[in-house]
């Protein structure tokens, strides 16, 4: 589910079935980074929305996590989570990044990190870039499965 | 009196009329046009698709992806789409639509191992049956659409994906 006022109305009706959130940490920067930030926002965007996509029913796609390399974005995707965590909708929270940034904070986030370099998809014509970005959310469809297979368990 | 005789009163009513219905003519038949528009307009059916040619097709479902235009407000955009294509016994080419009729999520062939040959949905684990009708119990309530399809030229064209009756 994306975050488009069609796809609220169903939030809003079947809400108990999405259990499942997946937030895109996206940077943004105009100064010597700004073509990395554009880049990475870019990979983190053409995954998220295949696994969307695949997963419509029970993921949501939050928009943008977007944020400026400081002391503060820790600190703001850190309230941002416990927003979403106390919302009381979602048991599985995957945030999802091409930013090394996160990497050393993965464990202080109450939620997956996937953390996935980004490819320079920008010169590949579309019919590889389609497969590439099949192949690049596989194993995270496993993870997500994987977590979703725990909560039944426990 | 000869026969091009014809009275000023005439005349004039004649060319008034003549003019006055060409002017009339010309500002109703756009509106009349415009009235029947919606009805005269071809079925908005989506243009067929060339997806893959038919060799590619086996008994076993396969899946192929192949993209559509589709337009949102001013918005237009290159939209990746799925079907699940196959054989049947009798030679039809079936194309099912891997959307599920619960919630949306993109259905899978024979991807769980407690029930083999079935289309699984892995968010809400809903069923299908390789024709796709929906296996009772299971989260969704219909089963999965059909893309209208055509082949020509040795390539298999899918159209719009039509929902039909539960089972």
């Amino acid at each position: 589910m994306k975050w488009k006022t069609k796809d609220a109305d169903v939030f809003l009706k079947s809400g108990e079935y999405v259990d499942s959130i997946l937030i895109p940490l996206t940077p943004v920067s105009f100064s010597h980074d700004f073509k990395s930030s554009v880049t990475m926002s870019e990979y983190t965007e053409l995954l998220t929305s295949e696994i969307e996509r695949q997963l419509h029913g029970r993921l949501f796609l939050s928009p943008n996590f977007t944020y400026v390399k400081d002391d503060q974005a820790l600190e703001r995707l850190t309230s941002f989570l416990e927003h979403v965590k106390n919302s009381g909708h979602f048991n599985h929270i995957f945030l999802m990044t091409s930013d090394v940034y996160w990497k050393e904070f993965e464990q202080q986030l109450s939620g997956q990190l996937f953390w996935v370099p980004a490819l320079p998809l920008e010169t590949m014509d579309e019919k590889y870039k389609l497969e590439v970005i099949k192949e690049q959310v596989k194993p995270l469809f496993q993870l997500i499965f994987n977590d979703w297979q725990r909560s039944i368990n426990s | 009196m000869s026969k091009e005789d014809i009275s000023r009163r005439q005349f004039l009513n004649y060319t008034l009329t003549g003019v006055g219905g060409f002017m009339a003519a010309g500002m109703l038949m756009p509106m009349v046009r415009f009235a029947l528009d919606p009805i005269l307009k071809e079925g908005t059916d989506q243009e067929l698709v060339a997806v893959t040619s038919v060799e590619e097709i086996a008994n076993e479902p396969k899946r192929f992806d192949f993209k559509i235009k589709q337009k949102d407000g001013w918005y237009e955009s290159d939209v990746t789409q799925s079907a699940w294509v196959y054989k049947a016994k009798n030679g039809d080419f079936i194309a099912l639509s891997p959307i599920c009729k619960h919630l949306g999520c993109t259905v899978d062939w024979n991807t769980d191992p407690s029930h083999p040959n079935q289309f699984f949905c892995p968010c809400h684990l809903g069923r299908y049956t390789k024709d796709g009708t929906n296996v009772k119990g299971t989260a969704p309530l219909a089963p999965l659409d059909v893309y209208d399809s055509q082949v020509k030229d040795g390539k298999l064209y899918l159209g719009k994906a039509k929902p039909r009756k539960g089972a």
